[in-house]
């Protein structure tokens, strides 16, 4: 299995308020897997996906991925690692670096993992050359359209191919068309990459091409297809 | 570390496209920029003012005087021909001059106008084939004749340039110079002498005081003035090299039994003075620092500010703290470093031409001034004076730019902006990826 998730607790504790969101939440997914995962607002869609990508932390239960538990990493910046190395990001709000370029901005994860800069700069092409965006590569992040933003943030998530990809509403910003083109793309790259993606989203059409799609109810997973 | 960071801090200062520098970077790099300018030209100007100042009280003061006091004043020095012999045989090689002298304080008259100075009569070179004195050569520049080198034997004497304004002298005029008889304390009641002098030439030793009170003589006029025969009142020690000043004295005590003084002791208030001004001068550097200090910490915080969301990405993606904190170090040092490398070097320009920029400012305000009172409310119309010389008493604004100053201030506010970023970029690498995620979402 490429993600384990056991019996998965996240309390938010403001002063003498608690809020349960992930209640003793159990999942898994296969490598190849693309996973969708709807809900009302507050349900702890975000949260789940934080604690998965390791951003945020988790009081009870586990989460393994690759085979590595994630409480095996006992500092910040071991899992600070494990993100550069393994997950890749799309938010909703595709953000983009203003100062730097779209491929500038895809260059990133790679240059963080020290690959030599001119061969960063060919993967980061090719990578851009699948999103479509081959010829706005070198436009700043206000030059271009949220569609193309949003194509781009994928662009950076994908190109240091990582195990798990991990997406937030990634169509949160996007009118009826980019959407449409958004989630071919998706589609696509999945397939030809054999990505492990997990998605979270309001949008019917972009959850019902996940493979197996979840409803996330009281800190619990219930699957709906697949 | 990679050079990520570097390349990072480096867009962030240059801002997007094809600008110089971002806002921001623009907004502190001035202010870093502006402030070491100015450091630059107050302190070239303090400084100047400070060397003007020494140099012409060392030029034109003995470095060491030699007197035999009593309680009612100093004696007079008969044997002082041997003291001086002995003198310059045991220290010859750090000695400039030992000369017998006669400094005390006289009365001058000009027709009807009285001015109390003091009389300094030193030993003077005699010209070997006219009957003239040399000046020597560590006496100031005499203004008028232009160049004098010489003046006549008799009863000939200079004064400054301040007291011939004064007074309203020109060269050749005859002053009666008064002074008590035989004695220089006063111990058995004043009998005055007094005797007329011709003007040989105008002195400026560019210090207010010395140029408004000081006649200077041949020693032998003066021992006739006074009526002591070839007895002086003091011995006049000067140095090669001032550092030596207070060694030389310990030497000369074993000499001279008497009391020794050295410049610094004679001009006490006015070392103390100096010390006052370097107080102030440390305490304006040390203003300017913290401004600095400020300004790069408010510069730095800003740019982590309007780069949150950066560093969310940047830390969801793998960024490790150091190297955020890197990217943030990097940018305020850089903005304090190339600041006060360009206001240092700016300083120093306005520094070299203050007189002609300030002349250029004086006519502006003049002409406004001018344009104001004769247009719009009618006065009368003064003009403006930036420097005035009767105050500043100094033909030009003295300039002195010290390397090793501005060595001192230059480091000092680049170690500075580093540590100064250290803050903001600690801030910087403390930010929760999570939150910054969530509060844009
Ligand atoms: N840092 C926090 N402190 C306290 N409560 C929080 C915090 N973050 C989220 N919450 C709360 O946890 C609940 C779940 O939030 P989460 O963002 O995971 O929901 P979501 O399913 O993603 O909702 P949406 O569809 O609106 O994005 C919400 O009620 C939210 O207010
Ligand atoms: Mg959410």
């Amino acid at each position: 299995m490429l993600l384990v998730v056991k019996n998965l607790s996240k309390t938010y504790r403001e002063g003498e308020t608690e809020l349960p969101v992930i209640k003793s939440l159990s999942f898994s997914m296969a490598k190849g897997d693309f996973v969708s995962i709807r809900g009302a607002s507050g349900a702890g869609k975000s949260t789940f996906l934080n604690l998965i990508g390791a951003l945020d932390s988790f009081d009870e239960g586990d989460i393994i991925i690759d085979g590595i538990s994630l409480k095996n990493y006992a500092h910040k910046e071991e899992l600070t690692l494990f993100r550069r190395d393994k997950i890749g990001f799309v938010f909703q709000n595709h953000y983009l670096m203003a100062e730097f370029t779209v491929l500038e901005n895809v260059m990133f994860p790679l240059l963080l993992q020290k690959v030599p800069r001119r061969q960063a700069r060919e993967r980061a092409e090719l990578m851009l050359e699948r999103v479509g965006l081959k010829d706005r590569r070198n436009h700043y992040p206000s030059q271009i359209s949220g569609g193309e933003s949003q194509r781009a943030a994928v662009a950076r998530a994908l190109v240091h191919k990582p195990v798990l990809v991990l997406a937030d509403e990634p169509t949160g910003n996007l009118d009826a068309t980019n959407r449409k083109k958004f989630i071919e793309l998706l589609q696509n790259l999945q397939l030809q990459e054999n990505l492990s993606i997990l998605v979270v989203t309001h949008e019917e059409d972009l959850a019902r091409c996940a493979k197996r799609q979840y409803l996330m109810v009281d800190g619990k997973l219930e699957l709906l297809s697949g | 570390m990679s050079l990520l960071p570097v390349f990072i801090a480096w867009r962030y200062l240059r801002g997007k496209g094809s600008t110089i520098l971002s806002l921001n970077a623009r907004l502190s790099f001035t202010g870093i920029f502006v402030g070491t300018s100015l450091l630059v030209v107050v302190l070239s100007i303090f400084n100047g003012f400070q060397v003007q100042l020494k140099n012409s009280i060392f030029r034109f003061d003995p470095h060491i005087t030699l007197t035999q006091e009593t309680t009612s004043g100093p004696e007079k020095i008969f044997s002082w021909r041997e003291y001086k012999a002995k003198i310059e045989t045991r220290l010859e090689p750090k000695l400039l001059l030992v000369e017998g002298a006669i400094s005390s304080p006289a009365i001058v008259r000009r027709k009807n106008l009285l001015e109390h100075v003091y009389l300094r009569a030193v030993e003077l070179q005699r010209d070997p084939v006219r009957n003239q004195y040399l000046l020597p050569a560590y006496f100031p520049k005499i203004e008028e004749p232009a160049n004098l080198k010489t003046f006549p034997r008799g009863s000939y004497c200079l004064v400054g340039r301040e007291m011939a304004w004064q007074l309203g002298l020109y060269v050749g005029d005859e002053i009666e110079v008064i002074v008590p008889r035989g004695e220089f304390a006063a111990r058995v009641g004043l009998r005055p002498s007094l005797k007329s002098y011709r003007i040989a030439g105008f002195f400026k030793t560019g210090h207010y005081q010395y140029d408004s009170r000081v006649v200077v003589m041949a020693l032998e006029e003066a021992q006739k003035l006074f009526a002591i025969g070839d007895s002086v009142q003091q011995i006049f020690i000067r140095l090669k090299d001032l550092n030596e000043l207070r060694q030389v004295k310990g030497e000369v005590m074993k000499i001279w039994p008497f009391s020794v003084r050295t410049l610094e002791e004679e001009q006490r208030n006015f070392f103390h003075a100096l010390q006052l001004e370097k107080t102030i001068m440390t305490v304006i550097v040390f203003l300017f620092v913290i401004a600095a200090i400020v300004g790069i910490v408010v510069a730095t915080y800003n740019l982590v500010h309007s780069h949150r969301r950066d560093i969310g990405i940047l830390k969801a993606i793998g960024m490790s703290n150091l190297s955020i904190m890197a990217i943030f170090v990097l940018s305020g040092f850089t903005m304090g470093y190339l600041g006060t490398l360009l206001g240092i070097m700016t300083g120093i320009f306005l520094s070299v031409h203050l007189e002609s920029i300030l002349g250029v400012v004086e006519k502006a305000l003049n002409f406004l001034a001018r344009l104001y009172t004769e247009k719009i409310s009618g006065g009368i119309y003064f003009p403006i004076n930036l420097i005035p010389r009767d105050v500043y008493y100094f033909d030009s604004l003295p300039i002195h730019i010290d390397p090793g100053v501005l060595h001192q201030v230059g480091s000092l506010a680049i170690v500075l902006s580093a540590l100064a970023a250290l803050l903001p970029a600690i801030v910087a690498s403390r930010l929760e990826p999570v939150k910054i995620i969530r509060s844009t979402e």
